[in-house]
């Protein structure tokens, strides 16, 4: 019992501990705050690299005659992982998109829309979000065959529903070709590169460039894009891939140019870059986890320092050497516990408030402290997972911990002789 | 001795072979043979040469000698807070030299009460939560919390005894006088069968000083504590029982 009772004693009646968890509760809270802030950015960076990009994409783009059989292919490719959502199919062509005022250079996307909208993320950002098919739309006394526009596009040239938009692009035999479009919706694609292009119906465009039922993409949905074995998983997509390229008498060198790429390797160095700058912030703030535990070493020596009469005077009253480290570390962890708390409350607040913050100061000061065109958002996002609060309390106590232990054990290691003898 | 069974009886086995031998009271501390040396460099002090003495329950043994004579030494290894180079300490029949620290912890908390010259109260707690603290040692929380009712009424009885009326003050506010009877209620807290007095009137004035040694004496005669008092006070050894001497590490006995 005068563990309890002595850890907290001196919890209450000695301010450096309250100094010590205030300092605990500030790392808490820098810690969640800026690991919150770089998450929610992760997040955001990676939601605009991800965007409807699929998570594997398989592309056969250097076998002239394409996937003959793409829907054959995409129930086999279903079947490499259980953790396949769906396979998609794409046929996409380099073409000039004319509108009615401007000309641009873009993609058009050969897709099954039904297939698309069931298992990719097209259906997120479409507009109006009830289109279910191309069809044929008469405009002008043509009959069109429908194209969902990228928002670029929309936005730089003030395209509406039901206007028009004319593609032109080359044929497998390298004939000029053009065809006219009706625009029936949009799609966001959250970066520019996915955003110039336009979705048409693949069969029909097959038939145009020449290939007709035939694809050169397989895009792969998985339900855990993020997930660890990923690479893995693209492995094996590879691998069936040239099983399936060699079933269909393609040479051992056209299995070669079988070319499987995950959503994070198509934009690999920006990938890289995020992902790195998370992880050198984790170590930075481990740092300061590092320096946490030094601070705690430097108090608790000074508190076992004052305290050598009282350890003194416990012993010649029966306290074990175990008990006196056991009342040290309970101070520290009281003190790592108190601090903790204090600052995931106060962590929760600053993230919940981040943006009000940061807008005071911004008006307060005329500091520009986010610029969000930078960012491509208007205000900082953040995220915190469970994981990350599950990290900083460990760390944190194992910090305050860890830091008393060696002053605590000298206490422990005192000759209860020499502390009644101290002056 | 005091016949009443002890508050807190010991779950320590204890010899029981050699008590009442006689008819006699059976020492409940023993030194035998004790030799204590300390280094002074490459030098060899021996503070204790072969010291052997005995406290009986319902007596009070003064101890005395010129400063440096190894009284406190005698003492601290007498309180199994030092380990003797040579020799046995006897704690109520158990040899206590080959205990682990955890056990010789133990006899301390349960049979030996110190009362000290500079008090050594603990500053953040209350009167009241220093003499409680033996039994806090003594006690884990679900004990504690079982007794604690009686732990208090304890507590306050010998509060009552030695004297205390501010019990939730802190010791920096009491007088030197009053520290020492919260230093005597605390060593007396659990009841001990040896209480060991290093010089506990030091720090006094004399009138306080006659007063904590009448509470001291009338606490061995009531209770039946082995009483041992380090003092260079000659009325404190002319009140004792009987007077050790102890003069270049060795002890004579005066009375």
């Amino acid at each position: 019992m005068y563990i309890l009772s002595v850890a907290l004693r001196h919890l209450r009646s000695r301010s450096i501990t309250w100094v010590a968890s205030a300092m605990i509760a500030v790392v808490v809270v820098l810690y969640l705050l800026i690991i919150s802030v770089l998450e929610g950015s992760k997040q955001h960076w990676m939601d605009k690299l991800q965007s409807i990009m699929a998570h594997a994409t398989i592309g056969v783009g250097e076998l002239a005659w394409g996937i003959q059989k793409p829907e054959q292919w995409a129930d086999e490719i279903q079947k490499v992982d259980p953790g396949i959502r769906g396979v998609t199919i794409g046929l996409e062509s380099p073409a000039m998109a004319i509108f009615d005022n401007a000309r641009t250079v873009g993609t058009m996307r050969g897709i099954d829309l039904e297939r698309e909208l069931k298992h990719g993320r097209l259906k997120e950002t479409l507009f109006p979000k009830d289109i279910k098919e191309f069809g044929v739309h008469e405009q002008d006394g043509r009959k069109l065959p429908g194209c969902i526009v990228g928002g670029a596009w929309r936005r730089s040239y003030g395209l509406k529903i039901g206007g028009r938009v004319t593609f032109l692009f080359s044929d497998e035999e390298g004939e000029a070709r053009s065809r006219a479009f009706a625009i029936i919706g949009f799609f966001e694609g959250k970066n520019p590169y996915l955003e110039t292009a336009a979705y048409v119906d693949r069969k029909y465009i097959a038939d145009l460039i020449g290939v007709p039922g035939r694809a050169k993409t397989l895009y792969v949905w998985l339900n855990e894009p993020n997930r660890p074995d990923l690479k893995k998983v693209r492995d094996n997509l590879r691998e069936k891939t040239r099983e399936l390229v060699r079933r269909e008498g393609g040479s051992p060198r056209l299995e070669e140019v079988v070319s499987v790429d995950t959503w994070q390797e198509k934009d690999n160095k920006f990938y890289l870059a995020i992902t790195s700058e998370n992880r050198m912030m984790r170590i930075i703030m481990g740092i300061f986890l590092a320096l946490l535990a030094f601070i705690m070493f430097l108090i608790f020596g000074r508190l076992v320092a004052e305290k050598v009469r009282d350890i003194g005077a416990l012993r010649a009253m029966g306290a074990t050497p175990r008990g006196i480290l056991a009342c040290f570390l309970t101070q520290a962890l009281f003190i790592g516990g108190l601090g903790l708390i204090a600052g995931l409350i106060g962590a929760f607040f600053m993230i919940h408030y981040l943006n009000g913050i940061v807008d005071f100061i911004a008006q307060t000061f005329r500091i520009d402290i986010f610029p969000g065109e930078a960012f491509g958002a208007d205000r900082i996002l953040t995220l915190t997972l469970p994981s990350d609060i599950l990290i900083i309390s460990v760390l944190t106590i194992f910090s305050a911990l860890i830091g008393a232990y060696l002053p605590a054990m000298r206490a422990a290691r005192l000759n209860p002789v020499e502390c009644l003898r101290h002056e | 001795m005091n016949s009443a069974a002890p508050a807190h009886p010991s779950p320590y086995p204890l010899p029981q072979g050699e008590r009442e031998k006689n008819g006699k009271s059976k020492p409940v501390l023993r030194a035998e043979n004790v030799h204590r040396y300390f280094m002074d460099g490459a030098r060899k002090l021996e503070v204790l040469s072969g010291v052997s003495v005995s406290l009986n329950p319902g007596e009070v043994t003064a101890l005395v000698g010129r400063s440096g004579s190894g009284k406190s030494t005698l003492l601290h290894l007498l309180g199994l807070l030092d380990r003797p180079d040579e020799g046995e300490i006897i704690v109520d029949g158990t040899p206590a030299g080959k205990l682990s620290e955890s056990d010789r912890s133990f006899l301390r908390n349960r049979f030996i009460g110190f009362v000290f010259q500079h008090y050594f109260l603990l500053p953040e707690f209350s009167v009241l939560d220093n003499i409680l603290m033996p039994a806090k040692v003594a006690c884990g929380i679900g004990r504690w919390v079982a007794q604690k009712e009686k732990y208090l009424a304890r507590a306050t009885e010998l509060a009552r005894t030695v004297g205390l009326e501010r019990l939730t003050q802190r010791p920096a506010t009491l007088s030197g006088g009053e520290r020492q009877r919260v230093g005597l209620a605390r060593a007396l807290m659990l009841e001990p069968k040896v209480l060991l007095c290093d010089e506990p009137t030091g720090n006094l004035d004399p009138e306080t000083a006659r007063h904590i040694m009448d509470l001291i004496f009338e606490l061995s005669r009531t209770q039946g504590t082995a009483v041992l008092v380090v003092t260079h006070d000659q009325g404190i050894a002319q009140r004792a029982g009987s007077v050790l001497r102890l003069d270049h590490g060795a002890l004579n006995t005066e009375k």
